[in-house]
Formats: structure tokens, sequence, C-alpha cells
């Protein structure tokens, strides 16, 4: 290994100088010339598009840069200003506008209580105008598509996201199940009129409906809550329920996001 | 150890050197190679680069920004255009009030606007670095901006005394996919074929989503928003972010190569990069609709 080591020493002495060829270029055949142009201009081609490669990929942070080297913006806007009582007269427009739109804005935060969800972290919030009143968890949906084994039935559950209005208020609701509670029970479904279908005290003490079959209701899954599990309808918790119950009436704003 | 990293290293050079030596010798060969390796980053620099800065819409003398722009610039132009070097102090102190008074207009009508619309809205506060979800003109969440950058461009917008023109309209979200996270986390389940196999799988957790968020928002009129979360990343999550970082820049590539092949020159996107908590930025991103609006007040 040693003598190895010694032995391709002078080698290595000689390798510069036979990387070297081009230097002795004028001297070599004219192939040794045309290889060092054609390498030359591979090496170019090549080093030329990972530089022209780079650019491209920070060109946006290259043009935040050039925008720095522009001389300093010059102020260009034209203002109707004659005078400083012409400056002063479309100050005070520009006032009343701003303070019309701030008080038209201001207006339009319910009055009474209304419901915020928040079905990506689970959680709601009654709120009074400005003042937040009630903070909780709850469950939504679980954005779960269910597709049936046997046909070609299926189902999205998620909460749908906007403003709605509380439609109703229910005192000991039941649930009337619809056929997917049973297709995912993996339970035969029974028929549309069957008393089999009718669940007492699965949905807590109250329930809110805001349209189009969703409700906020209780849950006897205590243990999800927090968790997106449902089919769409909203679960609280029953001290949570009871806040929001009593707060909201028909009419009332819940927001769902 | 020392004497082979020697070896590996001259190994290693000995060939550049002689390369360049040889160029030194060979002025032809040598302006072959330096053409090939800048002529390419060179016209990029210049398509991509000079010619979209030079030419910034913004950056024109007049207003052309949009169709409110150029209503409320009839509005306000006359005859005298005021400049910086001939305005006297009183003048200079108004016109500064009303530039501020301005844009701060110019927000509220954006989200006047976005609170006629049905669908949830964003609304920025950089003054106070707040982000705001809103529907119907209610604030839905409230967001604190722990860190933000805005584009040099945006600055330069301002200091010209046309940002209100710019911020009046409300922006519309072009595009939204671009995030470390999928808009929906929707699951696909086949119902169980009985009674038995349902039993089986309610035994199973419930999958919890544990996705870090970095997400790009694409409005109109050239506004980018990049949200980043402020928690520290794990291995996985830097390399996703590493990834998002690379599909951001091929999309900026793409867009570029399309303005080009059109025939245009590729326009520069105005970017802010905001960082919030993980949960304030996955709740928006999980919130704004496809053709979301946006108030901004910088």
């Amino acid at each position: 290994m040693e003598n190895k080591t010694q032995k391709t020493e002078p080698n290595q002495a000689a390798q510069p100088a036979q990387n070297d060829a081009p230097i002795s270029l004028e001297k070599k055949s004219a192939p040794h010339a045309k290889n060092f142009t054609l390498r030359a201009l591979v090496w170019g081609t090549f080093l030329g598009l990972v530089l022209m490669s780079l650019t491209l990929f920070y060109a946006p942070a290259l043009r935040e840069g050039a925008f720095a080297l522009l001389p300093d913006a010059k102020f260009v806007r034209d203002i109707h200003a004659a005078s400083v009582k012409d400056l002063q007269q479309q100050l005070k427009k520009t006032e009343r506008d701003f303070n019309t739109l701030r008080n038209r804005l201001d207006r339009l935060i319910p009055r009474d209580y209304y419901l915020i969800v928040n079905s990506s972290e689970n959680q709601i919030i009654v709120m009074k105008n400005t003042a937040v009143v009630h903070k909780g968890t709850c469950s939504t949906g679980s954005n779960v598509m269910l597709k049936a084994a046997l046909d070609d039935r299926q189902w999205f559950f998620a909460t749908p996201r906007g403003m709605f209005r509380v439609h109703g208020k229910i005192k000991n609701p039941s649930w009337r199940m619809p056929d997917w509670a049973f297709i995912e029970e993996g339970l035969p479904v029974p028929a549309a009129n069957s008393p089999e279908r009718i669940q007492y005290g699965v949905l807590g003490d109250y329930a809110l409906s805001f349209g189009n079959g969703y409700f906020v209701h209780g849950t006897l899954y205590k243990r999800t809550l927090g968790m997106p599990v449902t089919h769409g309808c909203i679960r609280l918790d029953d001290d949570d329920l009871v806040v929001v119950y009593k707060n909201l009436q028909v009419g009332s704003k819940i927001f769902v996001y | 150890m020392a004497f082979s990293l020697a070896k590996f290293w001259r190994r290693l050079v000995n060939p550049f050197k002689a390369f360049f030596q040889g160029l030194r010798q060979h002025p032809l060969v040598a302006t072959i190679f330096f053409l090939t390796l800048l002529v390419p980053a060179l016209v990029v620099l210049t398509f991509l680069v000079i010619l979209p800065v030079a030419n910034n819409p913004y950056e024109a003398e007049t207003s052309s920004t949009s169709a409110a722009a150029e209503e409320h610039a009839n509005d306000t132009t006359a005859a005298a255009v005021v400049a910086d070097s001939a305005m006297s102090e009183e003048l200079e102190g108004l016109t500064q009030r009303l530039l501020e008074l301005d844009i701060r207009r110019a927000y509220l009508q954006a989200r006047w606007e976005l609170s006629k619309g049905d669908s949830i809205s964003l609304s920025i506060n950089l003054r106070d670095s707040l982000v705001s979800l809103e529907m119907k003109g209610t604030p839905i969440r409230q967001c604190r901006i722990l860190r933000f950058e805005v584009s040099r461009a945006l600055e330069r917008l301002q200091a010209k005394g046309r940002l209100h023109e710019w911020l009046t309209t409300p922006f519309t979200l072009q595009k939204s996919d671009l995030a470390t996270l999928p808009k929906a986390p929707v699951r696909v389940v086949t119902a169980p074929r009985d009674t038995l196999e349902a039993q089986a799988r309610a035994k199973e957790e419930i999958p919890l989503e544990k996705n870090d968020v970095h997400f790009t928002l694409e409005f109109d009129r050239n506004l980018t928003l990049a949200f980043e979360q402020a928690q520290d990343l794990s291995f996985r999550g830097r390399l996703k972010k590493w990834g998002y970082e690379l599909q951001r820049g091929y999309a900026s590539v793409k867009e570029a190569v399309h303005a080009l092949l059109a025939g245009e020159l590729p326009q520069h996107r105005m970017l802010i990069t905001l960082e919030l908590t993980q949960e304030d930025a996955k709740a928006i991103y999980r919130a704004l609709p496809r053709k979301a609006g946006l108030a901004l007040l910088f």
C-alpha cells in the first residue's frame, strides 16, 4: 500500500502536466486543439444552462433587488390643490366619506347574539355585537365521502360554510335516521316510514336547525368533541348547548367557517 | 488523512486549473466559452428582470390601475400638480393627511364592497398587524400577524402617493393550490358490508391531521400573499416546505415563460409574506372560498 502511494506520487506530479495539455497546444496536433475547443463549448453550454436556470428560478427575487436600484420613487399623484383652502375642503370630504363607511361597516355586525363556528379547529364562540359571551368546543363534519358497498350511492359529510340563520328551536329532539346511518353501520336499510328509524335522546336536550337538515345539537359521544367526526351537524357539549339554546333566537345568525 | 485530503483536492482542482490556463492561452476559445456561459443568463436577466422592472405598470407616471382607480383619479385630478419641492409646509402636511385618509378610506371601501357578497372574505390590516376573516361585514376570526415582509414595488407605489388607487377595489383570489396542506381533507370510505366489519372499524382511531402550514394565495392585480406558520418545522416539515418552495419557483418560471411565449413581458408580482400561528394560518386557508375577496390596508 505504502509502495503504491509512493509509486503514484510521481504520476500525481505528472498529472497536472497532462491536464495542462492545452497550454502546449500549439506544439500539439490539431485534434488536441479541436478537443479543447469542444470541451470549452460543452462546459460553457452546460454552465450557461445552469446559470440561466438559476436566473429563471430566482427572477422574482432579482426583480425585488432591481427595484432597490431604481431611483427614489417620485411623488406623482395629482392633487387638486390650488390652495390650502381647496386641500382642506378635499380633506373634509374624504373624512366624511371615511366616517360614513366606518359607520356602515359597524352597523353590519349583529347587535344580538350570534354563533361563530370554526370547523377547522372545532371551536364555537357565542358573541353579542363585538363582545365574546361564551367559548366552547364542538364537533363538525368529518369530510368523509361514504360510498355504499352494495350500490352506487355516496354521501359527503361536511358542515356547510357561510352565514345561516336559526330556523327553529327544538326541546328533546329525536333523530330520524337517514339511509346512510344504517349503511355506515353495515345494517339493512328499513322502510322509509319504519319506526326503527326514530331514535330518542341521541341529539341531547336541545337542537337548533339552520337549514337543509343541518342542526346544532348535543351528543352522547363526548369523547369525540373537538374532532371532525359528524355527518355535517354541529355537536356541542351539554353546557355549551344550553348557552347557545338560551341566547340564540329564531332568526339569529350562525357563521360557519 | 491530511495528506489524502490534499491529494483528493489536487485531483479535483487540477483539471479545472488546467482548463482555465488553457483558456488564458486561447482567447478565441475563451470568448466562445464565456459567451455560451453568460449569454443565456443575460437574455433571461434582460427579459425577466430588467425589462419587467423598467416597464412595471405601477411605475408609470399616470394612473391606470383599474376602472375604479381611474374614476377616483378623475375625482381628484385637476389643473395643478403639486410637486414635493414646491409644496409649502402646510400644504405638505395636509397632503400627507389626505393621502393617509385616502388609503384608510380605500380599505373601508373595499371591505364594504366585500360585505355585499355572501362568501367569506379576507381583510388584512398591516398597520395594526391584523388578518380578519369576514362574512357579510362581520369579523368571524381575527388573527395577529407576527411578522410580515412587503415587496419593494409596493413601497414604491406608496411613495408615489398612488397606493389608494390600487387598494380601493377588492382583490379577487385567482389561485390557491400552492400549499403544504390540502384545501379540504377529504377521506373516501367504502361502507362496511356487515355489522362485524362496522364494529371492527369503530375500534380504529380517528386519523388526526398533522400538517405544517405554508400556502400562497395569488390575487388579481399582481398581488401574491405567502402565509407561513410561526412554529418551528420538523425535519419532514422542512423537506415538505422545500418542495413547496420549489413548486412556487416552478410556478413563477412557468408564468414567465407563458408570458414570453405570448409576446409579453412577465409582470412582477407584489409579494407580501405574512407569518401567523399554525392554527390561524390553517383556519384562514381552509375557510377561504376559491374566488375569495381581499381588502388590504398597507
